[in-house]
């Protein structure tokens, strides 16, 4: 049986370090890494933002990756998704909008993939830092752009938070076509409200019973 | 190491399974124009091109029946050498029956079964360990290419079966023997690795040998193999570059499926959000936090149910040389050494053994006077010196968290 103790971890593939300011910062630098490496094209630039604005916007015209290509695609998405998932948030907008494309990417989508990794390679010692003010007031986001996939289907984001950090996020897009975007948010809503309530629940089970005016914003 | 026996046949089976498929698909969708591997594009202008020739050449022997026939069969296969095999049998009995077959495949061919996004028909991919195995036997030096045919000749003296021999000689080998492979790139010291594993799969009691007469014929036929794997791992400290090598030894657990249900085998495990949860609370209330693993988790689960493992080969006289008392079980079945053993812990590779670590795991964390969390039942909590004490476990990874750190010393002592 081995164990570390003190300040520093390393616990499921992701580097735990407990601040004296009350927060724990967690990074996953090595996966990072190797979701670089393991691209086909050299990574040569850093860029600043992960995204351009015509993330969603998809061509007929770009040609379609061959095989190998694919699978090189397939695979890098997944690395970035398992990442995104636990410690780089800031990916997950690009993430969640390559996964899916990966079973018929095209050179567009490579290069939005490219992108991504270039803008990791900039920020590659960014860490999720997660705090409390206040253990008992939970705060919650949801918001849903309307329409802006190519088939016209919205894409939901949603967070919650205790004060420092952000934590059980969403951001996909949405499974139904809706008719407007009053119906869009709802079904935003909807999709992410199980997050809400178990967070709730959890926290309840684990002994702290939430304020009754917890806020949820739109 | 184990070179030659260890789970021959599983990779060539499944090289078989596949093709079978392939050919299914290919009856069913293309027909008689079974290119596997080319893309659809490819196979429509291929066969349109095949088509012009054909009429080109029935017209040519229309006028005269021979003379030409050559020629032109060679043009033929020369563009697709499949439909030139498939016509060039057909060829002297030119009638109507070919011609609707031309016209009905030429038909078959212009309908797109593809959608826009290139889904359809399934192109077929070359098998990558396959492709694997052969490029890696082209890279090694002469001397490797050597010793590997030698250790062929030798397995074939010890068992006698021929067959060994024509896989070393096709070089499939290198496919299947993920620990041969594993001790080709590392050499001694997987071999070091993999004795290990064994010594303590015998430390841990994980079975007993049974003796092949007492066996019925269908639990022989229902007993796994005993899997070898060298793993590279690139966690605590290690980099892709200087992996830290793990040897594993697996049940395998293919002829367990269909066996049980769902609910039999699934295990709960932690979620990601439940562990920042839990994070946040340490961090806020400045706990002491500890990560531990327990040494060969699964290993400590008892195995409720009769299953026997078939270890066959090199590790045969590894075991019995690490207990003797095993010799006793040792059997010959067409001259390969055999040793049947059932298992009495949970091992890796049974389908049932993540749930038995499970049970077993949250019922002794429970018996310490834990609670699991109702909302996810990796998380259990207990109130310790008046303060509260949380443990999130992942399998076999455990973050334990106290205010004082003595107790989450106590607590690790307790469950060790």
């Amino acid at each position: 049986m081995s164990n570390t103790r003190g300040k520093e971890h390393e616990f499921i593939g992701m580097n735990l370090k407990f601040t004296d300011d009350r927060k724990v910062k967690c990074s996953m630098k090595k996966h990072v890494l190797k979701a670089i490496n393991s691209f086909h094209d050299d990574i040569t630039r850093d860029a600043s933002t992960p995204v351009t604005s015509y993330l969603f916007g998809v061509r007929e015209s770009s040609p379609h990756l061959s095989e190998e290509k694919a699978d090189n695609f397939h695979s890098v998405v997944a690395m970035l998704l398992f990442i995104s998932r636990r410690c780089r948030l800031d990916i997950q907008t690009a993430v969640g909008f390559l996964t899916t494309r990966v079973s018929a990417p095209d050179q567009d989508d490579w290069n939005k993939l490219k992108r991504v990794l270039q803008y990791l390679r900039g920020t590659i010692d960014l860490v999720l830092t997660l705090g409390a003010d206040d253990l008992l007031s939970m705060f919650a986001w949801v918001d849903v752009s309307y329409g802006v996939h190519s088939d016209c289907k919205s894409h939901t984001g949603g967070a919650v938070s205790w004060g420092w950090g952000v934590l059980l996020t969403m951001c996909k897009k949405q499974k139904l076509n809706t008719k407007s975007s009053t119906e869009g948010e709802i079904v935003g809503v909807s999709d992410f409200m199980p997050n809400i309530i178990w967070a709730r629940m959890f926290l309840e089970a684990q002994g702290e019973v939430l304020k009754k005016k917890n806020s949820i914003s739109g | 190491m184990n070179r030659g026996q260890q789970n021959q046949g599983v990779a060539p089976q499944g090289a078989d399974n596949d093709d079978i498929e392939d050919r299914d698909e290919n009856d069913e969708q293309q027909q008689l124009d079974n290119d596997g591997g080319a893309n659809n594009a490819d196979q429509q202008d291929r066969n349109q091109g095949a088509d012009q020739q054909e009429t080109a050449e029935g017209e040519n022997q229309g006028a005269s029946n021979d003379g030409n026939t050559i020629d032109s069969d060679l043009s033929y296969s020369d563009d697709s050498s499949n439909d030139g095999n498939e016509e060039r049998s057909d060829d002297d009995n030119e009638n109507e029956e070919r011609k609707n077959e031309r016209e009905r495949r030429r038909q078959h061919l212009e309908i797109n079964t593809s959608d826009e996004y290139g889904r359809g028909k399934r192109t077929k991919r070359p098998n990558p360990s396959y492709s694997f195995l052969q490029k890696r036997f082209e890279k090694l030096t002469f001397v490797d290419k050597q010793d590997y045919f030698h250790i062929g000749w030798k397995e074939y003296q010890l068992s006698g079966d021929t067959k060994i021999l024509e896989r070393y000689c096709s070089g499939f080998l290198f496919a299947q023997m993920s620990a041969k492979k594993g001790i080709q790139k590392y050499g001694r010291e997987a071999e070091l690795k993999l004795l290990a594993e064994f010594k303590q799969l015998l430390e841990y009691k994980t079975f007993h040998g049974v003796k092949a007469s007492e066996l019925t014929a269908e639990q022989k036929k229902k007993a796994a193999n005993m899997i070898n794997l060298i793993e590279e791992k690139i966690n605590r400290g290690h980099t892709d570059d200087n992996p830290v090598i793990k040897a594993r030894s697996c049940y395998n657990g293919k002829v367990q499926r269909g066996l049980y249900t769902k609910e039999e085998t699934a295990s709960p495990t932690s979620s990601i959000d439940s562990f920042f949860i839990t994070s946040i609370k340490d961090a806020f209330e400045k706990r002491d936090v500890a990560i531990t693993d327990v040494k060969g988790a699964y290993l400590n689960a008892k195995m409720r149910d009769v299953i026997i493992m078939r270890i066959t080969g090199r590790e045969v006289d590894l075991f019995v040389e690490l207990d003797p008392s095993l010799a006793e079980f040792v059997t010959y079945e067409n001259g390969v050494k055999v040793l049947y053993v059932q298992l009495d812990k949970a091992l890796y590779g049974c389908v049932q053994s993540a749930l038995l670590w499970y049970e077993l795991y949250s019922s002794t964390l429970i018996d310490m006077g834990f609670e699991l969390n109702p909302y996810d039942m990796c998380v259990a909590n207990s109130m310790i010196d008046g303060k509260q004490c949380t443990i999130v476990w992942y399998v076999d990874d455990n973050k334990i968290s106290h205010v004082n750190p003595n107790v989450v010393t106590n607590v690790i002592q307790k469950i060790e």
